[in-house]
């Protein structure tokens, strides 16, 4: 019997088929999988775009991310490390690591094989967020800064200079009781997003430190801080430049042009950029200054930290760690996602000064990465009780019950309380 | 042969019991699916609570006992003061509105007859069957001081709505009002499917009799809804703290200054916000607690007054 050429490659092409078949499954167990738990709803597309990368960089790693809520993750964390089935990696907010260290059994990042050199690309100051007892567990991703945005048509309509944004806090109360008086309007919203974060950015740039070294105790009530709380209950109650309404209603009439400056998140920065499209233009500036002290603004966001219990899931982890602080990664993470560059020096990323050529306006917190000081990472099981604690703080001084030097005090010895009784 | 007399006998002695015993048998064995999953979703949870509230539960470590220590630090903490007072604002100031409300609604909608009655009780049911994440939201919109449904109305007429959802004095009233409005129609029902069993001869004679509208109200309607009354009463004490979960999360996330939050809401935050297991058992235990007496309690005093005809 004569075999064709045909036949012949038929087969052979049949035995290429069966042994690919027998491979397939081969690659699959030499290949770790790894969950990663992340709370990037608003830009779950940016972030696959990113996997996608690390899974071409790294073929023998297959990572499957989980979106979650960012109210809830970290306690799905520790209830999911209780139960033994933490994710190995996990998007965690920044202020939370000291606690997710204790509580959740976070793995030291320089404990993989390359000791943790991806934390060299990252800024040093960003980094200390992750530090817990001298080693580091955790290391920043989706970073933010506060902004002042401010509404051009608005600041317009009150005779004031569109083009120019209050540079502070004296001047923001100036020009707020201008656009009150010549529009009627709120001429100021500053975001309580995050129930701590708003009101620590504002006591720390007037000098203060939220906690002691040992992190037993709030320190935050100094004159200083008090000023600035005092400050902002004036701008509520006796100036009513500020606007008292709920934090979701203030969103809907910034977004809907009716309040003229607005201080939050650079993380808000690409949302703004689609929800005011049409509708008015914005302006992006520095975190006002508080008298003539330097700017110092508590960075807020995440930290990514690792959980996995496994070896080689453990290892994989890491790898997607040192993909992920890759200055190029990093620097695209950015102007997609809306959050701050990690890199010490982002601008030697040649896609980043591409983005800041198309948007100007994006130099702003770049060049604020540079006043950033760590944020307070409270200890302990009690953290929501402490935010709570801040939240209302900043509550009874915008319902104007009373004094800050009364308030904050009393606030700072509340907290005090609550770390001494939380393990 | 003796034996095979025995054998008979023994059978028909033992088939009626054993049949007996098939029957004590068939409705638990008809019951169990109900009974496994309240043991599994309902009392083992509950008892499992009990155990939480008394330990101290740590990652990789065993529990460990703390006796009372979770409740010891949930009195000290202001949170939980101020969620238990609102608990009773709620409770206080929802019964009227839930209970006491939906009966003129009920009357006047039995009394128009049976013309329009489908259209009268769609009207009724319809914010009950509104998802309350959804009515939240809306009336969020609503409420807006500036943008709000609410103020376009007011506008005209020169007058300016109060910031009502951030300001500590009206937020709570805000959420009992609107967790009210989206029950009122549906207890408006009960109301009437009890008013349904009310022979319409009665009012007639009474009416013969010259008996007037309150009269007749207060002597017959009223007694003869009590069993509704009761019910609806006693649905609502328990329902009304959950119930205004909802728009608690969605509207002020409990505050401004801690004013709408209460315990319900204080042990979601403690349990799946701060992850503090201990605080957030010992809560749902004193809420189950007190919610348990006062039912008891509204059961004792109206279940004396209580007409069953």
């Amino acid at each position: 019997m004569t075999v064709t050429p045909i036949t012949t490659l038929g087969r052979r092409a049949a035995l290429g088929a069966s042994l690919s078949t027998l491979a397939l499954p081969a690659l699959a167990q030499s290949r770790t999988e790894i969950s990663f738990w992340h709370y990037q709803t608003a830009n779950t597309q940016a972030l696959r775009e990113v996997l996608a990368g690390f899974h071409e960089a790294h073929p023998e790693v297959r990572v499957t991310d989980v979106p979650k809520d960012v109210g809830t993750i970290a306690t799905e964390v520790q209830a999911a490390a209780l139960a033994r089935r933490p994710p190995d990696v996990g998007q965690m907010l920044a202020r939370l690591t000291v606690g997710l260290v204790r509580n959740a059994g976070a793995v030291p990042l320089d404990s993989g094989e390359d000791r943790g050199a991806f934390l060299n690309n990252v800024l040093p100051r960003f980094r200390e967020v992750g530090i817990v007892d001298g080693r580091p567990f955790a290391v920043p991703h989706s970073f933010g800064t506060p902004l002042l945005y401010w509404n051009k048509a608005i600041f317009a309509a009150a005779g004031l200079d569109p083009e120019r944004a209050p540079a502070n806090w004296d001047e923001v109360v100036a020009m707020g009781v201008q656009i009150r008086e010549r529009t009627g309007r709120f001429a100021l919203f500053i975001s309580q997003g995050g129930r701590d974060v708003s009101q620590q950015q504002m006591m720390v740039n007037a000098g203060a430190t939220m906690l002691s070294p040992d992190l037993t105790r709030a320190t935050f009530a100094t004159p200083g801080a008090i000023a600035a709380m005092q400050l902002w209950q004036d701008m509520a109650v006796t100036h009513r430049i500020h606007s008292t309404l709920s934090e979701r209603e203030q969103n809907t009439l910034w977004l809907g042009g009716q309040i003229g400056m607005f201080v939050g998140s650079v993380a808000s920065f690409q949302g703004f950029l689609r929800d005011t499209a049409g509708r008015f233009e914005f302006g992006v500036a520095h975190y006002p200054l508080w008298k003539d002290l330097p700017r110092r603004v508590p960075n807020s966001g995440s930290a990514l930290m690792v959980f996995s219990q496994n070896a080689p899931r453990r290892a994989a982890a890491f790898k997607l760690l040192a993909y992920l602080m890759r200055p190029e990664v990093t620097s695209r993470w950015s102007w997609t996602s809306g959050y701050l560059p990690l890199a010490p020096n982002p601008l030697a990323d040649a896609s980043l000064r591409e983005y800041l050529e198309r948007e100007p306006r994006w130099r702003i917190p770049v060049a604020q990465m540079a006043d950033t000081v760590i944020t307070a990472r409270w200890p302990g099981n009690r953290v929501v009780e402490i935010q709570i604690v801040l939240e209302n703080m900043v509550q009874a001084l915008m319902q104007g019950t009373g004094p800050a030097s009364t308030l904050v005090p009393r606030a700072e010895a509340e907290v005090t309380r609550i770390i001494a009784e939380s393990r | 042969m003796s034996a095979s007399i025995a054998l008979p006998a023994a059978a028909t002695l033992a088939r009626p019991r054993a049949r007996r015993r098939a029957g004590n048998l068939l409705p638990w064995l008809l019951l169990s699916p109900l009974l496994l999953l309240l043991a599994a979703f309902t009392y083992w949870p509950l008892l499992h609570t009990i155990y939480l509230s008394v330990v101290d539960v740590r990652l990789f470590q065993p529990d460990r006992f703390v006796g009372l220590d979770n409740f010891t630090g949930l009195f000290r903490s202001p949170s939980f003061a101020a969620a238990s007072w609102n608990t009773v604002i709620y409770i206080a100031l929802s019964l009227p509105l839930k209970v006491l409300l939906p009966i003129p609604i009920a009357v006047f909608v039995w009394c128009a007859g049976a013309r329009m009655a489908s259209l009268h009780r769609s009207i009724l049911f319809v914010p009950t069957l509104l998802s309350f994440v959804v009515v939240s939201i809306v009336w969020i919109w609503m409420l807006n001081p500036v943008m709000g449904m609410v103020q376009s109305g007011l506008r005209p007429l020169g007058l300016q709505m109060p910031a009502l959802l951030s300001d500590a004095a009206t937020a709570i009233h805000a959420i009992i009002g609107i967790s009210a409005w989206k029950v009122i129609g549906f207890n408006a029902l009960l109301y009437l499917a009890g008013l349904a069993s009310i022979p319409r001869e009665l009012i007639e004679s009474m009416r013969l009799d010259g008996a007037s509208d309150w009269r007749i109200t207060r002597s017959l309607l009223l007694p003869l809804l009590s069993p509704t009354i009761y019910f609806v009463a006693i649905t609502s004490v328990l329902f009304t703290v959950q119930q205004v979960f909802t728009p608690i999360n969605i509207m002020t996330g409990g505050g401004p200054s801690n004013a709408t939050t209460n315990l319900f809401y204080l042990a979601y935050e403690m349990a799946f916000e701060s992850f503090n297991i201990g605080f957030a058992s010992a809560t749902a235990l004193l809420l189950f607690v007190g919610l348990g007496a006062l039912a008891a309690l509204k059961a004792w005093l109206l279940g004396r007054r209580v007409h069953y005809a």
